[in-house]
């Protein structure tokens, strides 16, 4: 009997043992996922719980504009739209379509094609002017998307395309300006936090935090419209004329290195960059690419020996026709001896051997110093992406060789850019003090204005600037006379340099170039040509030369310099 | 009378006893509930006060309901304005951003009508030629420094003497401008 009640009495305490076990393990359970959802998890929850009933919308920022000096756009931004169709939408297909191709410019055929397509979705054009986006808005087709798109533009096509880089479909520029300056144009992004409503939108009544954006920053080069496509078109004009490649142009104010123009051919057109097959043809040649300089080199040389004192213009030199350095005969260009000439005479003549023998009296160590001196080799820090800062061997480079001296004194085995060569003759042209080259004028930051200002340092002094500027009007007037402009007396030096290739220099190809400045008592610009692979002559001379006399025609037209008698006449008065 | 006798024998009896704290507690609250009871005022007075209290509570229940009406009326007109022109700024944001997409695309529209490359091409068709042949014509005291400078050195730093030369160039182009207008002022109709 007494067993039977024990097991009476133990049943449902086992039970209420067992359940409250159970509960305590379910309470257990439950407290678990609290802690974690309240404290754990704690964040991410809540941020679950915000995007519920809370929006935040990115404030795209305005893009900054780019001007030229004048204030002429060159960069600007407008909205396009792309227009989409949800075929599986669209009740009446054909109709849909006699409608959008006028608009659209495509074929009514095509469009129906892409309308009747068993698909969710279809690109029907991209980049629509804002007047079709909205017409095509306003009909409210079912079935019809039409989305805005920001869009960077440049309303003056191809014109310093190098020197502008672009933009590309997300907001990212690319090359020139556009690259360099990215950070600056493209701004940051705000914010806007807010309680949205049921079709997602912020509601204006409800708690919202706003971070404005800051809108881009525009930028005031330095580039002058007009004279950038006169340039241009002389560009165009000289390498169909003379069969080229390609070619370059810039032109210079020296005495401050602002950049009026930078020209090169061929070029492209940044509204359509993506159409470009070629992606080297992005690179800016001015800036990104190097080149044997050739003999315009010899004005460094030659500035060089002045400074140093070991020559003046009239320093006689006899020249045999050739001369060993290191080991390598250096021949002259037309493979003759002058006899007894003056070092004006060696820069008018363009001899080689005379060059190297002024390397050779300066030593490794002075000539060198002055290659650095003019900022060969190193970058001249223009705004411009992809610049890069040429090759230069010095003594204790592994590849520099003793005969390197005699070479690069005639712009032979060394590389520059164009940025780098028009730079450093602008030191001739304003008394010795070379110039960095800039792209931008001025920043605009809202309210603020930052204006770049022109860097400056001494390179020669202002007494050799001024001998060797002698020496470069006479290089005109006795040599390179096809550069002249009647009225004006200009210096310059023609270039002719052969491109390097595998084991050694293209027999049948040549760069031909000219710099020069004028009015040479008074630079107001400086102009360096370079065309690439001329078949009509290989000179620089004949074909260099030309060039830069119908710029610089042109050029004291529009900046207004009179000739140089009526000029000085003036100023006596 | 009656009722009052009572009550003085009931005070005299409660005197006479044994105090107790107890009790006596007990006995006062008993008597205060009867002396109430004994107080009541005639059944027309009784009538006239609660109907004053009456209409005292209606109008104070009156007056908080209005009070509360009006409260809400003037938060939900807040409310509802507040919330129409919270959508109207949001409409006139919206305008704003249109009428800025309008414009750029105006500006960029007329940036293109003008590019150099129209222009020139504009410029040819209209029968306009590159310059042959240039003259310049001396003339006496211009100012040939401050004009050529003009393009290409805006950006570095002037001689001292160019402010002078382009101050007294402004002002002989005023005294030009002026004597031209007070010429034309003179002239006969």
């Amino acid at each position: 009997m007494s067993v039977e009640v024990v097991e009476a009495d133990e049943k449902p305490r086992r039970r209420l043992f067992f359940l409250s076990a159970v509960v305590i393990g379910i309470v257990l359970v439950l407290v678990g996922q609290l802690f974690r959802w309240q404290i754990v998890e704690h964040e991410r929850f809540q941020a679950m719980a915000a995007a519920e009933h809370q929006r935040a919308r990115i404030l795209v920022p305005q893009r900054g504009t780019i001007v030229d000096r004048n204030g002429r756009p060159l960069a600007m931004n407008v909205i396009t739209y792309d227009v989409s169709a949800a075929p599986n939408l669209i009740s009446d297909p054909y109709l849909a379509a006699d409608r959008l191709w006028p608009l659209l410019g495509r074929p009514r055929d095509e469009l129906i094609n892409l309308l009747t397509q068993d698909v969710p979705y279809v690109l029907l054009a991209r980049g629509v002017p804002m007047v079709v986006g909205e017409t095509i808005m306003g009909w409210g087709f079912s079935g019809i998307t039409v989305e805005p798109s920001p869009h960077r533009f440049y309303p003056e096509g191809s014109l310093a395309a190098h020197a502008l880089g672009f933009v590309n479909a997300a907001g990212q520029g690319f090359y020139g300006v556009e690259g360099f300056y990215n950070d600056l144009l493209e701004g940051e992004e705000g914010v806007l936090h807010g309680e949205r409503d049921p079709w997602g939108e912020i509601i204006p009544i409800g708690e919202s935090q706003w971070q404005p954006p800051r809108e881009g920053r525009s930028l005031v080069l330095t580039l002058d419209r007009t004279i950038q496509f006169m340039v241009e078109q002389e560009l165009a004009a000289a390498v169909e004329r003379y069969q080229a490649q390609s070619g370059t142009i810039i032109v210079m104010d020296p005495n401050t290195g602002a950049i009026l123009a930078t020209a090169s051919y061929p070029t492209y057109n940044p509204n359509t960059f993506y159409e470009v097959e070629d992606e080297h043809l992005f690179t800016d040649p001015a800036s990104g690419d190097h080149y044997e300089p050739g003999s315009v080199f010899k004005i460094i040389t030659l500035a060089a020996g002045l400074d140093t004192g070991i020559i003046t213009p009239d320093t006689p030199f006899f020249d045999s026709g050739s001369i060993e350095v290191g080991g390598r005969v250096i021949q002259n260009w037309d493979r003759r001896g002058h006899g007894n000439v003056t070092m004006t005479d060696v820069l008018v003549l363009s001899l080689n051997t005379g060059a190297a023998h002024v390397s050779t009296s300066l030593g490794a160590e002075r000539f060198y110093a002055y290659v650095r001196r003019f900022g060969f080799g190193l970058k001249t820090e223009v705004e411009l992406a992809g610049e890069v800062p040429g090759t230069v061997r010095v003594p204790g480079d592994p590849n520099w060789h003793e005969s390197d001296l005699g070479t690069n004194a005639f712009g032979q085995g060394l590389a520059v850019t164009p940025l780098q060569m028009i730079a450093a003759v602008s030191a001739v042209a304003n008394h010795g003090l070379l110039p960095r080259p800039y792209m931008v004028a001025q920043i605009i930051d809202q309210e603020r204005v930052i204006a770049t200002r022109p860097y400056l340092r001494q390179a020669i002094s202002p007494q050799t600037a001024e001998e060797l500027t002698e020496m470069m009007v006479a290089v005109v007037e006795r040599g390179a006379r096809l550069a002249a402009v009647p009225g004006y007396r200009i210096a310059g030096k023609t270039g002719t340099s052969q491109m390097p290739i595998p084991g050694g220099y293209d027999p049948n190809s040549t760069i031909a170039s000219f710099v020069g400045f004028a009015p040479a008592d008074d630079p107001q610009f400086i102009v360096l040509v370079k065309i690439v692979k001329p078949t009509t002559s290989p000179w620089g001379a004949e074909v260099a030369a030309p060039v830069f006399k119908r710029i610089a025609e042109q050029l004291f037209l529009m900046m207004g310099v009179p000739p140089d008698n009526l000029r000085q006449q003036a100023m006596a008065e | 009378m009656r009722e009052r006798d009572e009550t003085n024998t009931h005070h005299a009896q409660l005197l006479d006893s044994p105090i107790n704290s107890n009790d006596l507690f007990l006995s006062v609250f008993k008597l205060d509930v009867e002396m109430a009871g004994s107080q009541e005022l005639p059944a027309h007075c009784q009538k006239t006060s609660k109907r004053r209290v009456e209409t005292r509570t209606v109008v104070i229940a009156g007056l908080m309901l209005a009070m509360f009406s009006l409260v809400g009326w003037l938060y939900l007109t807040q409310t509802s304005q507040l919330t129409v022109t919270g959508y109207r700024i949001q409409e006139l944001q919206q305008r704003k951003a249109l009428l800025q997409e309008e414009n750029a695309q105006l500006e960029a529209e007329i940036a293109e009508m003008e590019s150099a490359s129209r222009l020139m091409a504009r410029a040819r068709a209209m029968g306009f030629q590159p310059p042959q042949r240039v003259t310049y014509v001396p003339v006496p005291n211009y100012p040939v420094r401050a004009e050529a400078a003009s393009v290409a050195r805006d950006q570095r730093a002037a001689p001292a003497d160019y402010g002078t030369e382009a101050s007294s160039a402004l002002a002989r182009w005023w005294a030009g401008l002026v004597t031209q207008f007070d010429a034309w002022l003179q002239a006969p109709p």
